[in-house]
């Protein structure tokens, strides 16, 4: 391409004697040498997490809020015994169905119980429910999702055990448990976490399918790298803010549950409360004494959204795409 | 060339995806993706892959690492038949072929920062035997692909696709291996980014004496690059031979139109009608009988449809058309 | 000189975005003839599909359009009606996109799509009559079996044929003005030779003219008669195409042009140092200093204007300022 040896030489030829302020190269190296040191300096570092949950709070204030609501409730639940005026089990049958009072915040039951300090200590149950089998359904979906998603031969197997699992009305299925291993706390939690973790399957399995495909995954399998190190080091950490998302939404499906199987009489034994337990004793006085029913719900519903906006603003902490 | 020690070697390599209906019963049919290549890489060559897209090229290269499993075939590496390796046996081989990818933000986890993306190879095969020797490997191989050590701590997503390009060069260099698959390394890039990695690829050729096989759909960077060249067309190959004699003068019709095919620099050379191959690229579920190219090529005559053309040499050079090496018949 | 189909004068396109203001298009004035086919020329992040995409207000959320003209045909776009607006775009302005795939929608037939960015424009025109001109434009763009593909629905064409419907789809109105960004970078050299030809064709029979935006100069070369050349939001060179190929003037585009590989030699490329500037923060003085082989100290400090190497070619650099006294 001769016209271009012709074309260089003539911005070139102008260089070298037209502009009047010449530039040794030693001094250009200096001026371009400080521009871009400018430009190093100007490029926003690495976050740690601790930076990055700071910058979260300031910017998503719905995040932030209901990190501040959670940590109240947790330590309401936690110092119940401090907090609480009345004992929560005590049935006091002349104050039986009070509306809210000054006495009674949030009324009282039909036995005379006081409701507040029972949705305090209610608490205790459903957020032990709600945080500790979804935590063990997860873990159990997550291996069993992944493995599914990279190992062709074991797929058909796990997946149709977890087509068994949600075909089956999940609620029959904890009732079974329960009634053969006997209506504990700890039953509760194996329960809920043999019907939770199919779903933590699926979306974990599907995850992976699209993330074994990315040319990351590839470059790792051409360095020799193992099929389980790929897994945890590559596709693990890439289902995460998915996963965040799903945990938010299984813990208050955790919480219905529990309550449902206390409603058949096979989760939590009264005279011991959970949420979900008050919510579904209160359907018969729903029209005569609502608060029995409205303030129970209250406290699921504000944990729940809690929860669902502080795993919004975590997934985006997650990202490293989102400086 | 019979002196030269031949690195990598295909027999009748062969990848054939099995179609099935909707209730995963297979179908009579399937992709013909890569069908029958025998090809030879030699040490120390830079070999190119040319075709457009579906051809086979990546699945070619990317069975040469055994990343895409061959229907049929064998791949001989280094004197070796590496075809049925265990997994264990291949991490042997792959400590020696690395891979280049060609979308720079999808071949790097973005989970990981870049220290530990260009000491996974490392680790992996527990090459360093400290984390302070692995840490220095790492700069030094970053000071090498031209990226300042300094930004170690950061993730991919912090660098332009140049940079990215250049840390998957630098992750690929990490074992020091003998050979390189690049597929398509520089076809996401801008121009000038793309001319920085062409010559850096060319220099740690020179350096470390690389084999390179690298695969792309542009004619000008393969030319560049490349010693010899391997043209495909719907998973067989049309040509193959030194890249100076082929561009000079093709001897398949499909090459000739595919160089044809490239807009010129020169704005007083505008490319002509007849330069201008017509048609699609045929399915190739189910390929062309006789020469996969004779749909679109307009010399083609009854014998095309016929008879498959086999890979006949011409000199150093080989490739598979009826009427290559003597007159190409006339247009009707 | 006549007054330009085409006129974008002293254009400012903005993204505020939270880390600060991006300007993508810096001051950027642009002149297109009726029937004239012209190219934009850049790498990516230069503003040139952002130029493109003022024009056509299709701008995503935090860029506007904050300073400067778009006249077409006399008319200013940036302060019309969006009502006039829309009968403009689509209708006298048109634009074919990079991936032919993702700009046609899946789920209704290639046919129907075309009939009815045609419709929208043309009320009195009845459904049967509509068909019949878009198996027409269909016909026009080299499609064959017309008929029988306004029935198929996107997934069921090829890449090649993808674009010749986008291609159909923006020619059935008889735009004058034909946008369009990267329409071959998506497609194969086989293909993307059978679409240059088309759109030649198609633009000298209908005397249409080209904005075409790309990165690939020899599409350039092969393609238009004159070329800009932007880069980090400004025009650093224009001129006719001949001109700017014979006599390069702008170290950049110099260098853009040495570092293609070419066909016929094997020399080492020509690489120009360094990388993009961040458009966060470009650099004091002129935005290519850094990389520029020339660069002087007063390259760091100020900022060039345009200035006219030769007649209809200017060039954004000082090596080119006329001496005081020199032409005066």
């Amino acid at each position: 391409m001769a016209s271009f040896e012709q074309a260089a030489s003539l911005a070139a030829r102008r260089a070298v004697d037209g502009v009047k302020d010449k530039f040794s190269p030693e001094e250009r190296a200096e001026a371009v040498r400080r521009i871009e040191e400018e430009e190093l300096n100007y490029l926003p570092g690495p976050d740690t997490i601790k930076e990055k949950l700071i910058r979260m709070c300031r910017e998503n204030k719905a995040a932030a809020l209901s990190a501040g609501i959670l940590a109240v409730m947790a330590a309401a639940i936690i110092f119940a015994d401090k907090l609480a005026v009345y004992d929560p089990n005590a049935v006091n049958l002349m104050e039986r169905l009070l509306p809210p009072s000054k006495a009674h915040w949030c009324g009282t039951d039909d036995l005379g119980r006081d409701i507040f300090t029972r949705i305090l200590y209610g608490g205790r149950v459903s957020l032990l429910v709600g945080v500790i089998p979804t935590t063990i359904s997860m873990v159990i979906g997550i291996i069993l999702g992944m493995i599914s998603g990279y190992i062709r031969q074991l797929e058909a197997v796990i997946m149709r055990l977890a087509d068994i699992v949600l075909a089956f009305p999940s609620i029959v299925l904890a009732m079974v448990v329960m009634y053969t291993l006997g209506a504990t706390t700890t039953n509760i939690f194996i329960a809920l976490s043999m019907i939770g973790w199919a779903k933590t399957a699926r979306v974990v399995r599907s995850q992976t399918l699209s993330i074994r495909e990315q040319e990351f995954v590839e470059a790792a399998r051409g360095m020799g790298v193992k099929k389980w190190t790929i897994m945890f080091r590559h596709i693990l950490p890439n289902c995460l803010p998915s996963l965040i998302v799903l945990f938010t939404l299984n813990i208050p499906d955790a919480i219905l549950s529990e309550a449902n199987l206390s409603f058949l009489g096979v989760g939590t034994q009264p005279p011991d409360s959970s949420w979900g337990l008050m919510v579904s004793q209160a359907r018969t006085f729903a029209q005569s004494s609502p608060w029995m029913l409205i303030f129970p719900s209250l406290a699921i519903l504000i944990m729940v959204l809690a929860l669902n906006f502080l795993g919004d603003g975590l997934r985006d902490v997650m990202d490293p795409h989102g400086r | 060339m019979s002196g030269r020690e031949i690195l990598l070697e295909t027999r009748n390599l062969t990848k054939e995806y099995q179609l099935k209906n909707n209730f995963g019963i297979r179908k009579k049919q399937a992709v013909h993706a890569v069908s029958d290549v025998s090809i030879e890489i030699y040490k120390g060559e830079t070999l190119s892959l040319v075709g457009e897209s579906g051809c086979g090229k990546s699945t070619l290269g990317r069975m040469m690492m055994r990343l895409i499993e061959p229907t049929r075939g064998e791949i001989i590496f280094g004197g070796e038949d590496i075809t049925a390796y265990t997994e264990r046996q291949m991490n042997q081989v792959y400590q020696k072929i690395q891979m280049i990818f060609q979308d720079p933000y999808a071949s790097l986890n973005p989970r990981m920062k870049v220290r530990q993306l260009i000491a996974e190879p490392l680790t992996t095969h527990k090459v360093c035997k400290s984390r302070e020797e692995t840490d220095k490997r790492v700069r030094e191989l970053m000071a090498m692909v031209g990226i300042r050590p300094e930004l170690a701590d950061r993730y991919p997503h912090q660098f332009s696709g140049g940079q990215r390009q250049r840390i998957g060069i630098a992750r690929a260099l990490a074992l020091n291996p003998m050979m390189m698959v690049c597929d398509e390394p520089v076809s996401a890039l801008d121009v000038s980014i793309q001319s920085q990695i062409l010559n850096l690829l060319r220099d740690l050729q020179a350096e470390f004496d690389l084999t390179y096989l690298f695969i792309s759909h542009d004619l000008g960077v393969v030319h560049y690059i490349s010693d010899r060249i391997c043209v495909m067309f719907l998973g067989k190959v049309c040509e193959i031979g030194d890249t100076e004699e082929i561009y000079k003068a093709p001897l398949h019709p499909y090459t000739k139109f595919l160089l044809q095919a490239v807009p010129s620099m020169d704005p007083e050379k505008r490319q002509k009608r007849e330069h201008i191959l017509a048609g699609e690229i045929p399915s190739a579920v189910n390929p062309p009988s006789g020469c996969r190219f004779r749909t679109r090529c307009p010399y083609a005559k009854d014998i095309c449809g016929e008879r498959e053309p086999e890979l006949r040499s011409f000199g150093t050079r080989k490739a598979a058309c009826h009427f290559a090496g003597g007159e190409m018949p006339t247009v009707p | 000189m006549g007054q330009a189909l085409l006129q974008i004068r002293d254009l400012h396109t903005t993204f505020y975005t939270r880390d600060g203001l991006v300007r993508a298009v810096d001051g950027v004035s642009i002149d297109i003839e009726a029937g004239e086919s012209v190219g934009i020329v850049g790498e990516s992040g230069c503003g040139k599909s952002m130029t493109a995409m003022s024009v056509m207000g299709l701008l995503k959320k935090p860029g506007i359009v904050d300073g400067g003209n778009i006249l077409f045909d006399g008319q200013d776009l940036t302060s019309m009606a969006p009502r006039e607006k829309r009968k403009l775009l689509g209708n006298r302005i048109s634009m074919i996109f990079q991936e032919p795939m993702t700009s046609l929608n899946p789920v209704t037939t290639a046919g129907r799509q075309v009939r009815e960015a045609l419709l929208l424009h043309n009320r009195g025109m009845s459904r049967a009559q509509a068909k019949d001109r878009v198996i027409a434009a269909f016909e026009l763009v080299g499609i064959p079996d017309a008929a029988k593909r306004y029935g198929e629905y996107p997934h069921q064409l090829s890449g090649g044929l993808r674009q010749r419907v986008m291609i159909a789809m923006a020619m059935v109105c008889n735009p004058g003005l034909l946008i369009a960004d990267e329409p071959t970078t998506a497609l194969d050299v086989t293909i993307e030779a059978q679409i240059l030809h088309l759109m030649r064709k198609l633009q000298e029979e209908k005397g249409t003219s080209v904005m075409m935006i790309t990165h690939n100069l020899g599409v350039v070369a092969q393609f238009c008669t004159r070329l800009y050349v932007m880069y980090a939001g400004k025009v650093m060179e224009s001129g006719t195409v001949k001109e700017i190929f014979k006599h390069v003037c702008h170290p950049y585009t110099e260098g853009l042009m040495r570092s293609v590989p070419d066909m016929e030699s094997k020399e080492r490329l020509y690489n120009i140092r360094g990388m993009v500037p961040s458009m966060l923060h470009l650099p004091r003085g002129c935005r290519f200093c850094p990389r520029c082989p020339y660069s002087a100290a007063r390259c760091f400090e100020e900022e060039p204007d345009m200035y006219e190497a030769a007649p209809g070619h200017f060039v954004r650099c000082f090596l080119f300022e006329p001496e005081k006294g020199e032409r005066a």
